[in-house]
C-alpha cells in the first residue's frame, strides 16, 4: 500500500555517544600511534620494513675493511696513469712499474706512502731497472689521505698487475704524513731504504 | 537542527585527513628522490631506460600487462615474493620507491593473475622466448591463462624455398601455405622493456646479508659504507 503524504517523515533520536565506545576508539587510535611509532620507520624515505627506524638501517650497512677499491681505480687513473700508464709497466728508462715491484708490495707500507706523499727523486732500481731520469712529484697537497689510502690499496692489491699486498690504511697515511712534516723534500731510495719497518 | 554544516564539516575533515595521508605526506617524503651513485659500480641508480625500450613501456601501458602483471616485490616476512624468486637483492628490503624514479606512469599493478614482473629482465632473458609468450602464451606456457597478443606480430608469407628472415619468431610450414611471424616494432619495444626491468642493484634502503665470510671488522681500519646516500635529505621532520 503506497504511503500517504500526510505521514510523518521518519526521525532519528539524538541519543549520547555510549562511553565505552568513546574509550575504545581512544584505545584503539593510542594503538594506532603506538604502532606507527615503531613501524613506521620516523617516516624518513629510506626506512623499509622489516627495518623499524632510519639507526636500524644504518647500522645494517656493508662495512668494507680498508679503502674503496673503486675509489682506489678512479684515482689512480685520474692521477698516477700518465706517468706509470694504466697497465701500470711504467715507461722503461722513465717512469718505474708498478706492477710487480718491490716498492709498491713491500709488507710495511711506510716507504710508499712517504714516496707518494713527498716524491721520489735520483736513482731508483725497481724489478733490476734503473730508474732516475725523472722525479715522482709528490702527493702531500694534492690528495687527501683517504684518497692516497684509496689508491696504494688499489695499487697494492691490483690482481691484474701480479699484484697481492694487503690494505693501507687512512691512519697509516696520517701517521706517516705527520712525520714527513720535517722533510718537505721528495725521499731519495737511499734514504727510504735505510728506514726501518715501523718508522 | 539543521545538520548541513556538521556533514559539511565531516565531508571537509574526510577529505582533507585523505588529501593529506594520500598526496601530502607521500610528496613530502618521497617527492624529491634522486639518482645515487652505487659505490660498488660507481654507476648512476636508477638509470634511465633508452629509448627502445621506454617506448616499450607505453606499449607495456596501452596493452594494461599491469592489469595482471605486479612490479613490486614485497620485502621478506611479507607474503611469498622472496620464496617465489621475484625479487633480486640479496636484502630483506626488496622494492624500494628509488626503483619507480622514471617510471612514467608507475605501473606496480594491483592484482597478480600472472607473476611479478620486477625482475623479468633477469629472469628471462631469452628474447625469443618473450616473443613466442606474448604470441601465444600457449606456446611456452601449455595452460597459461595470459591472454595472446598476435596483433603485436605480422604474419609474412614465405614463397617455396625462400629463406626466413632472422627475425622472425617462428616459421609455420602448414600443408597449403609457408609463412613466419615477424614482430612488429611494438613487440620489439615491450621485449626491450621487458629486459629493463630489474632492480638488483643495493642501495642504502637495502642493505644486504651480513655475508658470514666478511672479515672481522676488529682491525682499525676505516670504516666505510657501500651505498653513499646515507644523509636522508627528504625526511619529514617528525
Ligand atoms: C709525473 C709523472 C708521475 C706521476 C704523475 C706519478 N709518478 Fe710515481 N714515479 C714517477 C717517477 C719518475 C718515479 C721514479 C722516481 C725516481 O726515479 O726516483 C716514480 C716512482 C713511483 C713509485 C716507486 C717506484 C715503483 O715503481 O714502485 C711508486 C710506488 C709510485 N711512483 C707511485 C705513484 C702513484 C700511486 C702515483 C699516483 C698518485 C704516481 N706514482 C704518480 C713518476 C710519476
Ligand atoms: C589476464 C591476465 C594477464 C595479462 C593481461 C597479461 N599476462 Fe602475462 N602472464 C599471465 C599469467 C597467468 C602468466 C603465467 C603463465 C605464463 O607464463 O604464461 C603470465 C606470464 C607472463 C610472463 C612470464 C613471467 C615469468 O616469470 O616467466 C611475462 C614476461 C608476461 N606474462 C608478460 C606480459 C605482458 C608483457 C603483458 C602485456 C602485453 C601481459 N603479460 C599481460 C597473465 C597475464
Amino acid at each position: 500500500m503506497p504511503r500517504t503524504t500526510d505521514e510523518a517523515e521518519p526521525t532519528a533520536n539524538r541519543s549520547v555517544v555510549p562511553i565505552w565506545l568513546i574509550i575504545l576508539l581512544t584505545l584503539l587510535a593510542y594503538w594506532g600511534m603506538l604502532y606507527l611509532n615503531t613501524h613506521g620507520g620516523g617516516f624518513s624515505s629510506k626506512v623499509y620494513a622489516p627495518y623499524g627506524s632510519f639507526a636500524l638501517v644504518d647500522d645494517a650497512q656493508p662495512h668494507v675493511i680498508g679503502p674503496n677499491p673503486k675509489q682506489g681505480l678512479k684515482i689512480f687513473t685520474a692521477n698516477c696513469a700518465v706517468c706509470h700508464q694504466a697497465t701500470g709497466f711504467g715507461v722503461p728508462g722513465q717512469f718505474p712499474p708498478l706492477a710487480g715491484s718491490e716498492w709498491v708490495q713491500a709488507a710495511a707500507a711506510n716507504r710508499l706512502e712517504r714516496i707518494l706523499l713527498s716524491g721520489l727523486q735520483g736513482p731508483v732500481e725497481v724489478k733490476q731497472q734503473q730508474f732516475g731520469a725523472v722525479q715522482m712529484p709528490p702527493w702531500r697537497d694534492l690528495l687527501k689521505d683517504e684518497d692516497i689510502a684509496a689508491v696504494l690499496t688499489f695499487v697494492r692489491g691490483n690482481k691484474d698487475w701480479g699484484n697481492s699486498a694487503g690494505p693501507v690504511t687512512v691512519e697509516q697515511v696520517k701517521a706517516i704524513r705527520a712525520k714527513i712534516a720535517t722533510h718537505p723534500d721528495p725521499f731519495t731510495a737511499e734514504e727510504l731504504q735505510k728506514l726501518s719497518d715501523d718508522e | 537542527m539543521n545538520p548541513g554544516p556538521l556533514v559539511f564539516l565531516a565531508t571537509f575533515f574526510a577529505l582533507a585527513t585523505s588529501w593529506l595521508g594520500f598526496v601530502v605526506m607521500p610528496q613530502l617524503q618521497i617527492g624529491r628522490q634522486q639518482q645515487v651513485e652505487i659505490k660498488d659500480t660507481g654507476e648512476m641508480y636508477p638509470a634511465r631506460r633508452p629509448g627502445l625500450a621506454k617506448q616499450g613501456e607505453e606499449v607495456y601501458r596501452a596493452n594494461g600487462c599491469y592489469y595482471c602483471h605486479s612490479q613490486q616485490v614485497r620485502p621478506l616476512g611479507f607474503g611469498t615474493d622472496v620464496a617465489r624468486g621475484w625479487g633480486a637483492r640479496p636484502s630483506p628490503v626488496q622494492s624500494v620507491a628509488q626503483d619507480y624514479l622514471y617510471d612514467q606512469p608507475v605501473m606496480l599493478g594491483s592484482q597478480r593473475v600472472g607473476p611479478d614482473l620486477t625482475n623479468i629482465g633477469l629472469r628471462q632473458t631469452n628474447e625469443v622466448w618473450l616473443l613466442s609468450h606474448l604470441y601465444n602464451p600457449q606456446l611456452t606456457s601449455k595452460g597459461s591463462t595470459m591472454p595472446p597478443y598476435p596483433f603485436l606480430f605480422m604474419k609474412s608469407k614465405l614463397a617455396l624455398g625462400e629463406k626466413p628472415s632472422p627475425n622472425a619468431v617462428f616459421v609455420v610450414n602448414g600443408p597449403k601455405e609457408n609463412y613466419e611471424i615477424l614482430p612488429t616494432d611494438k613487440a620489439k619495444a615491450l621485449v626491450a622493456y621487458l629486459g629493463s626491468l630489474h632492480s638488483e642493484a643495493i642501495v642504502f634502503e637495502t642493505p644486504p646479508f651480513p655475508s658470514t665470510n666478511a672479515p672481522a671488522a676488529s682491525t682499525n681500519a676505516p670504516v666505510i659504507a657501500t651505498a653513499t646516500n646515507s644523509v636522508p635529505t627528504n625526511s619529514p621532520a617528525k
